[in-house]
């Protein structure tokens, strides 16, 4: 490739980065579902909701690493155990108050990613998804192998305590106040990741080095360090979601990390778009509430997903942000010719 | 004997030939010269089969070519030399020409065209049980060449031959290009300098920016270039 | 001593099955650039497949069941490849989307295998009862005739590779894909071709080793690992380099599963990933990245 194919390439993943959402839209749309959980009395509506917001944290981190920094991660469910196993230990074994054991929880996460991340970046392409999976695989016999620590081993941990502050108590029956702190969590992580992160020198930086390692490498762009940091801040975000989804359910066992999570957050970015925003996140509320419409297909329902996530790839191969993409180059087209 | 027809290509957005137009008649040794990235090797390899062409025809003794294989075309006769080699580099000498004799065509003549190929250069002969990433710069450019005939080409396409090669290298490996014009292979030969390739053309094109001129006899050119 | 030397060659006859699935999962690495993450699906729904053709239903002999076996695999393979990667590629992040198809593919296989056959583990006998005695140590018949299965279909793949004209095509695509167009090569068929030959190693491998692991829905994951590990180990492309790396690998595992127990043999295949891409972490693919990009 040549350097002008490069700044090319490396200007377009600009734009399309840049192309998106605004951020009073998104704000907005926040919003909208701010609102809405004022409307909404169905518990088990809001319930769904809370998944979604859950689910919108772990998607869009795992965007961040697989679709902007073009790391091939799939230790993202992993890290998500990780971090709900952490805050269930800390709490359950240690007696630590769950919102302290949320914040080291996060903490442990990150490190952990960090410990991921520092041999697998000296690894090239497919060997850093096989090593990242082997994590993801290794992880429920360590469990076992760990019950000694107060894992829990195959049985889990119950009980997770219940997030006090400021006098609340966010219990598993208290949905209204845990629909507002999922909603603020997913609302800031997402627009730290998308809006911050992306948007500064360093999701540049990223998108360059994704689109074009050589010509990223050849400005000078250090590679490690840029994939570094977007794998430790992935891992933070993860374990963030983690630890809350303990909270939330106040269960945790190794089923995390059987085939539904990970196949669950496949799917989303599978039918969101990778890399494309607002893919991921239209996809974790899509799939999330699918998921729970397909409740009642039993066996069948994992069989569905893994057929869907094999469908959208090859009919839609970049997500449902390839429609959104669409629509808004129509208007933008539509814009620019009023405008002459 | 081929007729490229107002072609454009385009890699991924990027529009790297603008309608170009050139005619390799029988017989003939044809170059084509420009700077890096110009689109030099797009053409040869669009020719070829290699890269897809947008808009534009190319006619291959006659024949609309455009949307055959790269297998077909090879089957037919039109051969691609690449300028980074594209050896099989844990493979053998012998091997890799053999392999290029992969299809029926070069076949046909496997045994013919291997002599002919040692027979211009020695040099592969004796490394023939030597694997193909132990060669020098010029013997890889002579494996390379020498598996391009292999496939038992009408028309070979040669795509900078000199790049990486010693100055005293490069002369030789002219030589044999001319050489195997005279013994009757048509060809097209890319350069990024008129001045190497001047002594040995027929004709030349001009490709700058993805615009193709000139065409004329040599001589003719080379006024052009004087003045 | 003995009971440590009956470990060993347990070790050892298993081990060679496992090179059959790294060789395979090796040659769509090689040839097509793609890490299939659905081959440890498709080693079970191989050993289902015969299952279903031996014991289950049909009640064939053996050697007629491999003689239909070898045909549904080598088809299942090509209409994965043809359908399912074949679209994909040259596609923007191809790479990272053709992975994620094989991976929802193997939870598709997964979980068909789970709902078709049920979670209970499936037992198949072994074809060959009884014990040999090898320089006084007692071991089962079926091993040997594992490990002597597993080194001829390794050798007839090697004679393939490298005396016939087609395998030496699969050998050129693996290392030069541009320099196979060139010389005439169809490319697409030699992904075609080298993932059905690949289905059909890691099916035969299911079969080899369902008497001894049994067969149960995610059983193939911890093959396609150990398969992975074999192959960075043997090196890519390397039949022998990979049956080498099985024997060791195979040894390694065997004295730990006698010394540890058995739960420490994926955290123990796990370092030995880790370690093993720390001594080669340029990867194999250092070539083919730049060709997949080019």
């Amino acid at each position: 490739m040549t350097q002008s194919d490069a700044t090319m390439t490396a200007q377009a993943g600009g734009r399309r980065l840049l192309a998106g959402t605004s951020a009073p839209l998104y704000w907005a749309a926040v919003g909208v579902l701010a609102l809405a959980g004022m409307l909404i009395t169905d518990s088990y509506v809001q319930h769904v909701l809370i998944l979604c917001f859950l689910w919108c944290m772990v998607a869009a981190a795992w965007d961040l690493t697989l679709g902007y920094a073009g790391i091939f991660n799939y230790a993202q469910i992993a890290l998500f155990a990780a971090g709900a196993y952490a805050t269930a230990m800390l709490t359950l074994k240690f007696g630590v108050p769950p919102v302290a054991a949320i914040i080291a929880a996060t903490a442990i996460t990150a490190v952990l990613g960090l410990a991921i991340a520092l041999p697998c970046l000296r690894l090239q392409g497919e060997y850093v998804a096989l090593f990242t999976f082997a994590i993801h695989l290794a992880m429920p016999p360590l469990i076992q192998l760990a019950k000694g620590l107060g894992t829990g081993g195959t049985m889990g941990l119950m009980g997770v305590p219940p997030i006090k502050f400021f006098g609340l108590t966010f219990g598993p029956l208290n949905k209204i106040g845990w629909y507002y702190l999922a909603l603020t969590a997913a609302a800031i992580s997402v627009y730290v990741i998308y809006y911050v992160v992306l948007r500064s020198r360093t999701g540049r930086a990223f998108v360059a080095l994704r689109d074009s390692a050589n010509f990223a490498r050849s400005l000078g762009i250090n590679e490690f360090k840029y994939k570094l940091l977007a794998f430790v801040l992935s891992a933070l975000v993860t374990g963030f979601a983690g630890a809350l989804y303990a909270h939330y359910t106040s269960v945790v066992t190794p089923k995390i990390l059987g085939n539904e999570f990970i196949l669950l957050a496949i799917v989303m970015l599978a039918i969101g778009g990778i890399g494309r925003f607002p893919g991921a996140v239209l996809g974790a509320f899509v799939v999330t509430i699918l998921n729970e419409l397909l409740r009642d297909a039993g066996t069948y329902r994992l069989l569905i997903l893994g057929i869907l996530v094999v469908l959208t790839l090859l009919l839609l191969p970049q997500g449902l942000a390839s429609i959104w993409e669409r629509v808004s180059r129509r208007k933008h087209k539509a814009r620019t010719k009023l405008k002459e | 004997m081929l007729s490229v027809c107002d072609i454009d290509v385009f890699y991924d957005d990027l529009h790297i030939l603008h309608g170009v137009s050139l005619e390799v008649g029988e017989g003939e040794l044809v170059g084509v010269v420009g700077a890096n990235g110009h689109g030099k090797s797009t053409l040869l390899k669009a020719v070829c089969g290699l890269v897809p062409v947008a808009s534009g025809d190319i006619l291959y003794a006659g024949e609309s070519i455009r949307r055959r294989s790269v297998s077909e075309l090879v089957e037919r006769g039109l051969v691609y030399v690449a300028e980074d080699r594209r050896l099989f580099p844990d493979m053998t000498v012998r091997e890799n020409l053999l392999l290029g004799a992969f299809l029926a065509r070069g076949r046909g003549h496997e045994q013919t065209s291997l002599k002919r190929v040692f027979d211009l250069y020695p040099r592969l002969a004796e490394r023939q049980e030597q694997l193909a990433r132990t060669l020098s710069g010029g013997e890889a450019q002579m494996l390379a060449l020498g598996r391009g005939l292999m496939s038992a080409p009408a028309l070979l396409a040669i795509d900078e031959p000199s790049l990486g090669l010693a100055p005293k290298l490069v002369d030789t490996m002219l030589e044999t290009i001319a050489e195997l014009k005279n013994t009757g292979t048509t060809i097209l030969l890319v350069e990024q300098s008129l001045g190497l390739i001047d002594g040995i053309v027929d004709r030349v094109y001009r490709l700058e920016e993805g615009i193709i001129s000139g065409g004329a006899a040599r001589a003719a050119m080379a006024m052009a270039d004087h003045r | 001593m003995t009971q440590f030397l009956e470990v060993i060659f347990g070790g050892i006859a298993q081990a060679a099955a496992y090179s059959i699935i790294a060789v395979g999962l090796s040659l769509v690495y090689g040839t097509a650039r793609t890490l299939n993450f659905a081959h440890g699906a498709l080693y079970t729904t191989g050993a289902y497949i015969s299952w279903i053709l031996t014991v289950g239903y049909l009640g064939l002999p053996l050697w007629l069941a491999v003689l239909v076996l070898i045909p549904i695999l080598f088809g299942i393979g090509v209409a994965i490849e043809t359908l399912m990667l074949r679209p994909l590629r040259g596609g923007k992040n191809w790479r990272v989307t053709a992975m994620m198809v094989t991976l929802g593919l193997a939870f598709v296989l997964d979980n068909a295998n789970l709902i078709l056959f049920g979670a209970v583990a499936k037992p198949m006998p072994a074809f060959i009862e009884g014990t040999v005695s090898i320089f006084g140590v007692t071991v089962s018949a079926y091993r040997v005739a594992v490990l002597i299965i597993a080194l001829i279909i390794v050798a007839l793949l090697e004679v393939f590779l490298n005396r016939t004209r087609f395998g030496w095509a699969v050998r050129a695509v693996a290392q030069d894909i541009q320099g196979a167009r060139q010389v005439g090569i169809d490319v697409n068929r030699i992904f075609a071709f080298t993932f059905g030959l690949s289905v059909v190693l890691t099916g035969m491998a299911g079969l080899l080793l369902s008497p001894i692991f049994l067969i149960s829905p995610q059983g193939g994951w911890e093959p396609f690992l150990k398969a992975f590990v074999i192959v960075v180990l043997g090196g890519l492309g390397s039949t022998r380099g990979a049956i080498a790396a099985a024997f060791f690998l195979g040894m390694v595992e065997a004295m730990v599963v006698y010394q540890l127990g058995a739960s420490w043999t994926m955290p123990v295949w796990l370092v030995t990933l880790l370690l093993v891409l720390m001594i080669r972490p340029q990867g194999l693919l250092g070539k083919g990245q730049s060709e997949a990009a080019g």
